[in-house]
């Protein structure tokens, strides 16, 4: 009896505790400016339009011969790769020896409202190994795609089948899109007017693509305030929140013409699964990619569901290819606690191997 | 301070206040979730959305339309036009880039290749990966 009481006093304390904690940096909270993310140091190495090209500053001693760029998404910033000290990929790679690059995304102006898959495929990507190779010396990269980075990646490898890419690693990279979920309905052809939207807007504004990412699941954001709300007291909680609240909040707006040709032709007709997207004249049949592949894909995404990813193995013409499924959703799978523990290491481990 | 359950005498776990509200706000979470995806996964959802984006973007076009008239009238260029300027040197600013490129790769062809592994600058990439624990 005495332990319960024990036991009953001590959670009593702890509620105290932590009531005084919420209400004490409740008030840091709201008053705090936004959180400081991408804080590893780099240089921007190649600017061009929409296109920027980061180079980290390596934190190893000795590193693996073959560079590694990481391809963003274009909806998003990419200091997800990079959000906070100890929370980063982009870090960890470093230490694990990695010379890493990134390739992010700035908000397309008007006058980029034309730039289409050509562009991002056979123009910015090669420009970014092009600059690559000039840098490093070597002749060859490893690419590591993000969601619709990947996507872009995926359609650069099968139009260049004779290199200079040495291994691609897709994270949570969709293929088959008529596994996209809500999108698909939502973007039903019968009802939604791509080439209306295009020509009026030009530009598809960044609200529209975060409220498309919202809708699919609307209770996360105030689920997410409940949940900050009663993790106050954890300064590391509510530094890691602040931080991916801000990055989910930068959502980029798109190319119209970018937005037109995802839609059309991979949303509705679904070319890049049934290998018969054509970029510049070129065929993007995912059979042609021949470089070693890997394929992370996330249990609980509901971006890229499983189904969605899962065919990338099936169809890329590697003889090297692995498939990981692994915990978590369609972001924690690369940020974040969980992300340090589960995916970090394999990726890690498969580049080490075909790094040398 | 350990955040793990407290025992109560009898062996079961004690309800921990932070833990069963965790629980219920991921529990609201997915109910909603799945309360409202059920609802806009539906036909008559999307064709409501759709109808009601394209009233939005007529009403945008119209504007746009009324807008570049009045400033024809005035003599002054729209948003359009200050596109098209833009467009076209963004075209030009290409079109150098290419030029860069051609001569960087020019000049990379004519200068003698370093040998694999020799970096320009930086750490020596000689990294091997770690051998597997255990292996032979």
């Amino acid at each position: 009896m005495a332990e319960f009481d024990a036991s009953i006093a001590a959670q009593v304390n702890r509620m105290v505790e932590r009531t005084i904690a919420r209400s004490m940096k409740g008030f840091d909270y709201i008053r705090a400016p936004a959180a400081a993310v991408g804080l590893t140091p780099k240089d921007v190495v190649l600017e061009r339009g929409t296109l920027r090209l980061y180079h980290y500053h390596p934190q190893a001693d000795e590193i693996y011969r073959v560079p590694v760029l990481l391809v963003m998404a274009t909806t998003n910033k990419a200091y997800v790769f990079d959000l906070a000290p100890g929370q980063s990929m982009v870090e960890y790679l470093l230490k694990r020896g990695f010379d890493v690059f990134v390739l992010d995304w700035e908000p397309p102006q008007q006058f980029e409202r034309n730039l289409d898959l050509s562009d991002y495929t056979q123009e910015f990507i090669p420009a970014c190994i092009r600059r690559i190779s000039e840098l490093t010396g070597e002749p060859d990269v490893s690419i590591v795609g993000y969601c619709m980075g990947g996507v872009l990646a995926c359609i650069y490898a099968a139009t260049h089948p004779d290199g200079p890419l040495k291994n691609l690693a897709c994270l949570t990279t969709p293929v088959d899109w008529h596994h996209m979920g809500l999108v698909r309905v939502w973007q039903d052809p019968r009802y939604f007017d791509v080439d209306r939207m295009v020509d009026t807007l030009g530009i598809v504004p960044a609200d529209f693509i975060l409220q498309s990412f919202e809708m699919q699941r609307p209770a996360s954001r105030v689920a997410g305030q409940l949940r900050v709300w009663e993790q106050m007291w954890n300064d590391e909680f509510v530094k890691s929140f602040r931080a991916f609240e801000r990055w989910g909040n930068e959502t980029l707006p798109l190319a119209g013409e970018y937005v037109r040709q995802m839609t059309k032709e991979l949303l509705w007709e679904n070319k890049l699964v049934n290998g018969t997207l054509v970029i510049d004249g070129k065929s993007a049949n995912l059979a042609n990619i021949r470089v070693p592949v890997l394929s992370v894909c996330a249990e609980h995404d509901h971006l890229a569901p499983y189904d969605s990813v899962k065919p990338l193995i099936e169809k890329a013409g590697s003889i090297d290819k692995r498939e990981l499924l692994l915990k978590g959703g369609h972001v924690s799978l690369i940020a974040g606690p969980n992300a340090v523990k589960r995916m970090w290491p394999q990726l890690d481990a498969w580049l080490a191997e075909r790094s040398v | 301070m350990s955040d793990k359950p407290q025992e109560k005498p009898t062996g079961k776990p004690a309800r921990n206040p932070d833990e069963s509200y965790r629980e219920m706000v991921t529990q609201w979470e997915r109910n909603f979730d799945s309360f409202a995806n059920q609802f806009m996964g539906t036909e008559s959802f999307s064709r409501g959305m759709n109808q009601a984006q394209d009233a939005q973007l007529a009403l945008r076009r119209t504007f746009q339309e009324f807008m570049g008239k009045s400033l024809e009238n005035m003599n002054m260029p729209s948003r359009e036009d200050l596109v098209k300027v833009a467009e076209s040197v963004q075209s030009v600013d290409r079109r150098l880039a290419r030029i860069e490129d051609m001569l960087s790769m020019m000049l990379s062809n004519a200068s003698p290749s370093p040998p694999p592994g020799a970096s320009r600058k930086g750490p020596p990439r000689t990294k091997q990966p770690p051998k597997p624990v255990g292996g032979a």
